[in-house]
């Protein structure tokens, strides 16, 4: 009896699913957004948005695929043959990293493509905390008291997270000088129980799993949890000192080059900026870069910000000292370990 | 010390077995299947199907139906090929061989994922040369079916062989004596009297490559409606707050778990009523 | 024309199994061959059979060269010591298996094969279990089945691995005596192995004694008792009882063997 034949089958089967997956780019235009944890809500509302205006404009159908997961992560999936077409991650680093480990798969000069620096939204960290504050937080000192338990990611794979530690850095450096800095944070990292690899993980802990006194938040997660998802159980507290996060796009230029896609990822990434879509950014509690329609939104409180280009001296550097292998963060982990 | 001869357990001891299992089973059990169902049913029938109608949903089931249609079977193959090869053969490299294939049970799913991403990714072995013709393995479909293959192959294999070893190799002998071809040997003779082994791994090795998380996890990419598995779509729907939709999903995989066994308990049925079937009528 | 080994070398790894082993075996006899625990004799017969080839030597069928005929073409009769039946078919179904597995062209009808079956049934007086399987067959009757079944493809020689081994004294004694019987009936070649003496003298026309792989005589059962060849043959006869061998096998010819039930 046949077990050719099944063998055959088999094989094809096998087969056909290299050419299912091959053949999906060649019949309509598809692209791959590679993104971060927390915008899966903005770039569903977005998508949709974007394919009507490219359609009416072009005629052409676009189908956009999303990825999302911790920033550091997905970077590193680009790096290892993820094929994006665009890239929307937390942090300019992150698209840095791409375009270093694989020459060439992105321009040197990404940034300057867009407006802004590349980042048609950014955000800020807050603190989420639990209805009628029960630990009384106002500011980051009062996070770094004995017996507050806070989540927060780990910076190691999540972009989130390392937007946390420097806005926790950029305080206490203001406050007590740069050289008692790195004990505030080794007391903020000490009160920490969970370290969830992505934003979204640390956002499950806190709300769902109810752990922890205190979650540092994207502005944008925050604003999610109190006015949708969080049942009325939760309140927003904005701490004095914040950091600007500048969260970057860009298309991968080995990708759309070989798949043919650039105009369509040009348009997708330029469409960001305009009127409706920065609107849609302010709906979903992004900080839209233009003033303007900012201005529409005034639920976004103004608090000091400070940027990693600044104050840190940009990200490579900022990378190096701090959360590169056996970096500040490294550092700060094992002394607590050996408590 | 008096020494009783005890020839039955006393009752009391018996009750207190049986009802620590039945608690144990209970708990780990019963309480999270009933939990599933309970929660995917929650709000309504009518939010319940609503699951189903996400596009991203029903790719992720044919992505998993698709997986587990590929590697069953050939583990199946495979696992009845090694299994023979190895009990019925002494040859060198035997022992390293019996070791590789605990290979997949002895490694972290996450790991075995990686090994793919090593093997496979851009900076892979054979990263380079898939990069220049464009074939696409990891971060695609053959990536996640290949970590399927990857993660369930053993359960076959490891089934089989003490089985085989145990029946030995009497029968196919006679049946070589008696004028049998080798795949009329195997259809006719090893097949029947490996049936109930390899059905139960097979049972498992479905299980498996329907359930896998870890592997497929890292060599996904986690493109929506692309690459997401029923496992990995579930992750994503519960990561999104959208709770209902996670247990409606985990309900559909916890049912064509059911569907497995009672497969099996079919054919059990099946096989004993072929046994009646053989019966000749003896003329007086 | 007759059977033929003729220097036959075989060695597992370093341990001799046989060596130089020559044998002659007339056609339509039975021969036992006899020895103690390990000495070859099994392997002697798997490598008539085919189911182990030799180092060096010929094995020649009725002046064929068979050394390097494949299994099912060399047309022999198996039976195994622990019986090796097909466990999920029944009676019927393992006897007609070797009719029911030949190529479209000579396979027989379902008719023809039915009845060949039926006839072997019969035969080895099962006619009541044809349906049963052999789970539920006593250790006599299985091995009266795989008789049947070696026999229903009509071999050209018989080959017997221990054949009444697994069982118990009493049922080894009455199918010892059954099955010379039905050699009488089917007179084809056959060649059984065994370590008990009486086993072999009783049934055997002649016996070969195998000792460490070598032949260390061949005659008839009387031949080896009364002028054994040499002082391992005679220490591995001796305690058996001549007298009543010879009443047996006279006997043998007299009684009708009427039990059609219970071995």
């Amino acid at each position: 009896m046949d077990k050719m034949k099944l063998t055959t089958v088999l094989f094809v089967l096998f087969l056909a699913s290299f050419a299912y997956s091959q053949g999906k780019a060649a019949k309509k235009v598809t692209l791959l957004n590679v993104s971060y944890d927390p915008t899966r809500e903005l770039y569903q509302d977005y998508n949709k948005v974007f394919a009507e205006h490219y359609k009416a404009k072009t005629g052409v159908e676009v189908t956009i695929n999303q990825s999302h997961g911790g920033s550091g992560g997905q970077a590193r999936s680009v790096i290892e043959g993820n094929q994006a077409d665009v890239v929307t991650l937390a942090l300019a680093f992150d698209i840095d990293a791409i375009g270093t480990a694989r020459k060439g798969l992105i321009a040197d000069n990404w940034i300057a493509r867009f407006q802004q620096n590349s980042s048609p939204y950014t955000s800020t960290i807050v603190f989420l905390v639990r209805k009628g504050n029960p630990k009384g937080i106002k500011d980051w000192d009062d996070i770094v008291k004995p017996g507050v338990n806070v989540i927060t990611p780990d910076p190691k794979t999540s972009g989130g997270a390392r937007w946390n530690y420097l806005a926790a850095w950029a305080y206490a450096r203001a406050k007590y000088g740069e050289d008692k800095a790195r004990d505030f944070v080794k007391k903020l990292y000490g009160n920490v129980s969970v370290l969830d690899p992505g934003a979204r993980g640390s956002t499950n802990t806190f709300v769902q799993r109810g752990l922890g006194d205190v979650l540092l938040a994207w502005e944008n997660e925050a604003h999610l949890i109190v006015k949708e998802l969080g049942g009325g159980n939760f309140e927003i507290v904005t701490p004095t000192i914040s950091i600007l996060a500048e969260p970057s796009v860009t298309y991968v230029d080995g990708i759309v080059n070989k798949r043919g896609t650039k105009d369509v990822a040009i348009a997708y990434l330029e469409y960001l900026y305009s009127e409706a879509a920065q609107r849609i950014i302010g709906k979903h509690y992004y900080r839209p870069s233009n003033p303007e329609i900012a201005k529409e939104f005034p639920i976004f409180a103004n608090l000091k910000l400070v940027t990693v280009d600044k104050d840190f001296g940009g990200w490579a550097a900022a990378h190096k000292l701090h959360f590169a292998d056996n970096g500040q963060f490294d550092q700060i982990m094992r002394d607590l370990k050996k408590k | 010390m008096v020494k009783k001869r005890v020839v039955h357990e006393p009752l009391w001891v018996k009750t207190l077995l049986f009802l620590i299992s039945g608690a144990f089973l209970f708990v780990f059990i019963v309480l999270p299947l009933v939990t599933i169902f309970r929660e995917a049913f929650k709000s309504g029938i009518a939010v319940y199907m609503e699951t189903f109608s996400d596009p991203g949903v029903m790719s992720a089931i044919k992505l998993s139906l698709l997986t587990v249609l590929i590697c069953v079977p050939i583990n199946t193959f495979f696992g009845v090929f090694i299994a023979w090869l190895l009990t019925k053969y002494r040859f060198p490299g035997r022992k390293v061989l019996i070791t590789i294939i605990d290979l997949p049970f002895s490694i972290s799913p996450v790991i075995a994922g990686l090994l793919f991403i090593f093997l496979f990714g851009s900076f892979g072995w054979f990263g380079a040369w898939l990069m220049e013709y464009d074939i696409r393995i990891v971060f695609a479909v053959p990536g996640i079916v290949l970590a399927t293959l990857f993660v369930s192959f053993p359960f076959v294999a490891r089934e089989l062989m003490p089985l085989m070893r145990e029946l030995g190799k009497d029968d196919e002998e006679a049946a070589l004596t008696l004028g049998a071809s080798g795949f009329q040997i195997f259809w006719k003779v090893t097949l029947p009297n490996i049936k109930w082994g390899l059905l139960y791994g097979i049972i498992l090795t479905n299980a498996r490559a329907l359930g896998e998380f870890g592997a497929v996890s890292v060599v996904s990419g986690f493109v929506r409606g692309v690459t997401t598995t029923m496992p990995l779509y579930i992750d994503i729907l519960y990561g999104e707050y959208m709770f209902r939709a996670a247990f409606a999903l985990a309900s559909l995989m916890t049912f064509l778990a059911l569907v497995t066994i009672i497969a099996k308990a079919v054919l059990e049925y099946y096989i004993a009523a072929q046994r009646k079937s053989m019966e000749v009528k003896i003329q007086s | 024309m007759n059977i033929e080994i003729a220097n036959v070398n075989k060695k597992f790894g370093n341990f001799v199994a046989l060596d130089d082993v020559s044998i002659s075996i007339p056609k339509g006899e039975i021969i036992a061959l006899l020895g103690p625990s390990g000495c070859g004799k099994t392997t002697i017969l798997r490598i008539i059979a085919g189911l182990e080839t030799p180092d060096s030597g010929v094995i020649k069928f009725f002046g064929e060269d068979f050394s390097n005929k494949k299994i099912k073409d060399r047309k022999v009769g198996f039976v195994f010591q622990h019986y090796a039946l097909f466990r999920h078919m029944n009676v019927f179904e393992n006897i007609a298996f070797g009719l029911r597995i030949r190529p479209r062209k000579i396979r027989p009808d379902e008719k023809t094969i039915r009845e060949n079956v039926m006839r072997l049934v019969s035969l080895v007086q099962l006619d009541n279990f044809v349906n049963r399987f052999p789970s539920e067959l006593s250790g006599g009757q299985r091995q009266r089945v795989a008789l049947a079944r070696a026999l229903a493809v009509e071999p050209t020689v018989l080959l017997l691995d221990e054949p009444f081994g697994a069982l118990d004294a009493k049922v080894r004694k009455e199918l010892r005596l059954w099955l010379r019987r039905l050699h009488d009936e089917i007179p084809v070649t056959s060649i059984f192995v065994t370590h008990d003496q009486d086993e072999a003298l009783e049934v055997s026309d002649s016996v070969v004694i195998v000792n460490k792989g070598k032949v260390e005589q061949i005659g008839s059962p009387e031949e080896v008792c009364d002028s054994p060849a040499n002082p391992f043959v005679a220490d591995f006869l001796s305690d058996v009882d001549e007298l009543s061998i010879k009443k047996k096998k006279k006997g043998l010819f007299n009684v009708i063997n009427d039990k059609r039930q219970g071995i």
